[in-house]
């Protein structure tokens, strides 16, 4: 699997996007932003790198959070992508542990949770990025 | 006269002997069940129907010759299942029995739609209130962010008059999105509760620290309101707990104590048994009213009008909720005008960790982490492992709430605390923050 420093954001409201977006490009990242998961899933599918880390938010029109996961799984290229949930669901961790991801965020998530997470989970952040 | 009004009265009217048999009945009656001659001179009991216990009831009223009018189930004459209500009397000893039949159908009716329409009005208020805090937190999840971003933004450039300034304004704003996010918790709380999707996410934690952690957090509001904040902790206390509920039980109590206690001095006792943690909250301010004390755990209550004190009264509510999907209690005492005390009881649950060695691992290393830093936590430096410090004294201020008299004040050199300062050094670095748990257990509350 061959991977890019970018983070892709699967978020379905624009001003959580542009937040998102903003603060992780501020602290140095990449972000390419999908707006639920069926857009995301044919981005990574045409793509020929993929994101060093997903950020997937949950609810969403189209296909959600879940749908995506399924689908991903079932895709061999995609199946070990490294997720995030960001959920407005208050049991955040809780559904990132069902879910068998990385960790969980809860909405509204704080700027230092999301850059430590962000940071801990995207490999080409570690040691080189904030 | 008196007896023509009898026969044709609107209420259906039966005359029994001491066996149950039916000697007369009027016209109301015979419209309702079938003709005299199948009535008469047969037992009243089988007038209704066996379902729902109704014969039986019917039997015990005629064994106790009256008593509480009782609901039963009968066929009426056309063959239409009904609802009656039953009432029977004597007028005098040794006359016969008296017995009228309301057909209550109608109204039963309406209250089955009515119980209907409750229980469908609690559905939606549920589903609105978790779909609301879901809809709050997405727009919050931005503003929040934003304004992060330019908090980071201001703070990184030179400093001048006109950043100061704004920044000071961003920190403001912050501040309110934090209140405001709290408010969305507690709705979403509430509708969980209902719902029971209320998870715990339970790990050993260290109590004493998330009580340095509340306290600290706390520290700035209850010097805004004038409450010096008192703090015994018979620390370390680990258990088996929610950490973020814990904060959250803490947070309720502290916060509430401070709007109601303005003013006065707050205390916080937590102390310790092998098995459970008390906590106990007091304040020396208006006080509650007996007939609330209970009332005040419950849905949008409070003891005090809404207009002068804000939130949705949901505090005590969900501390509630939480306290006992941890297994424990709560509850509250106080005297109108001499303050309040809330005690809440958590059983410890140490018991129910997979790696016992691992506790006391935990436990020990708390235990010497007071030993090398003294004063590194409030009263640690006076204690020594598994002694009960502050105990006596929660004990004794908690037992002194009910002395109390209206208008006098349990003076502060009774308690001999040290106050904390916001943001204090309790037990800073102290390497058990991390939460080095067994796995999480999670409960559904039911």
């Amino acid at each position: 699997m061959s991977l890019s420093p970018n983070v892709l954001l699967v978020e379905d409201d624009q001003d959580v996007c542009d937040a998102v977006s903003e603060a992780l490009e501020d602290a140095g990242f990449h972000v390419n932003a999908a707006a639920n998961g069926a857009v995301a899933l044919s981005a990574l599918q045409s793509s020929a790198e993929l994101p060093c880390l997903v950020l997937l938010d949950l609810m969403m029109p189209v296909m959600d959070g879940e749908h995506f996961l399924e689908q991903a799984r079932r895709d061999p290229r995609l199946s070990m992508l490294p997720v995030v949930l960001m959920t407005a669901d208050g049991h955040a961790t809780a559904k990132a542990t069902s879910l068998g991801v990385l960790a969980g965020l809860k909405k509204p998530v704080t700027l230092e949770d999301l850059l430590s997470a962000v940071s801990k989970h995207c490999v080409f952040a570690r040691g080189s990025k904030p | 006269m008196i007896n023509a009004c009898y026969e044709d009265a609107p209420i259906a009217h039966l005359e029994v002997d001491d066996l149950g048999i039916i000697v007369h009945v009027n016209n109301a009656c015979l419209e309702l069940f079938q003709s005299q001659e199948k009535m008469v001179g047969r037992s009243v009991v089988g007038l209704f129907s066996e379902g729902e216990n109704g014969q039986a009831q019917v039997r015990r009223i005629l064994e106790q010759r009256g008593g509480e009018a009782v609901e039963v189930a009968f066929r009426r004459r056309d063959g239409v299942e009904r609802r009656a209500q039953v009432k029977a009397w004597r007028l005098r000893v040794g006359d016969r029995l008296q017995i009228v039949v309301f057909d209550v159908t109608k109204h039963h009716q309406q209250r089955e739609v009515q119980v209907t329409e409750a229980r469908e009005a609690i559905r939606a208020r549920d589903e609105f209130l978790s779909v609301a805090s879901h809809e709050l937190r997405t727009p919050l999840a931005a503003l929040v962010l934003q304004l992060a971003t330019l908090q980071k933004l201001f703070r990184s450039d030179e400093a001048s008059e006109s950043n100061t300034r704004v920044l000071g304004k961003i920190d403001k704003a912050v501040k309110s999105t934090r209140r405001l996010t709290t408010l969305v918790d507690g709705l979403l709380d509430v509708s969980r509760i209902a719902t029971g999707r209320l998870a715990l996410q339970t790990e050993v934690c260290d109590l004493a620290l998330v009580a340095e952690d509340i306290v600290g957090r706390t520290a700035d509001a209850a010097r805004r309101a004038g409450c010096e904040l008192e703090v015994h902790v018979d620390g370390p206390l680990p258990g088996v707990w929610d950490r973020l509920r814990l904060e959250q039980i803490l947070e309720n109590l502290l916060s509430n104590a401070i709007k109601y206690g303005a003013g006065k001095p707050v205390e916080l006792c937590i102390r310790k048994t092998p098995a459970m943690a008390t906590i106990t909250v007091r304040d020396h301010g208006m006080g509650i009213p007996a007939a609330d004390l209970e009332r005040i755990f419950g849905q949008f209550e409070r003891a005090v009008p809404t207009r002068n004190y804000g939130g949705l009264g949901l505090g005590l509510y969900i501390t509630r909720q939480i306290v006992e999907a941890h297994g424990g209690t709560i509850h509250a005492q106080s005297e109108p005008g001499a303050g309040a005390l809330f005690v809440v009881e958590l059983p410890r649950r140490l018991e129910f960790t997979d790696s016992a060695s691992r506790v006391g691992e935990f436990t020990d290393n708390a235990s010497r982490v007071g030993e090398l830093s003294p004063g590194s936590s409030p009263g640690g430096d006076e204690l020594s492992p598994g002694s009960s410090p502050g105990g006596d004294e929660c004990t004794d201020s908690a037992s002194r709430v009910a002395e109390l008299s209206p208008g006098s004040s349990p003076g502060r050199a009774e308690l001999p605390a040290r106050p904390v300062a916001p943001g204090g050094p309790l037990a800073e670095g102290n390497p058990l923050r991390t939460t080095g748990g067994p796995p999480s257990q999670d409960r559904e509350l039911q």
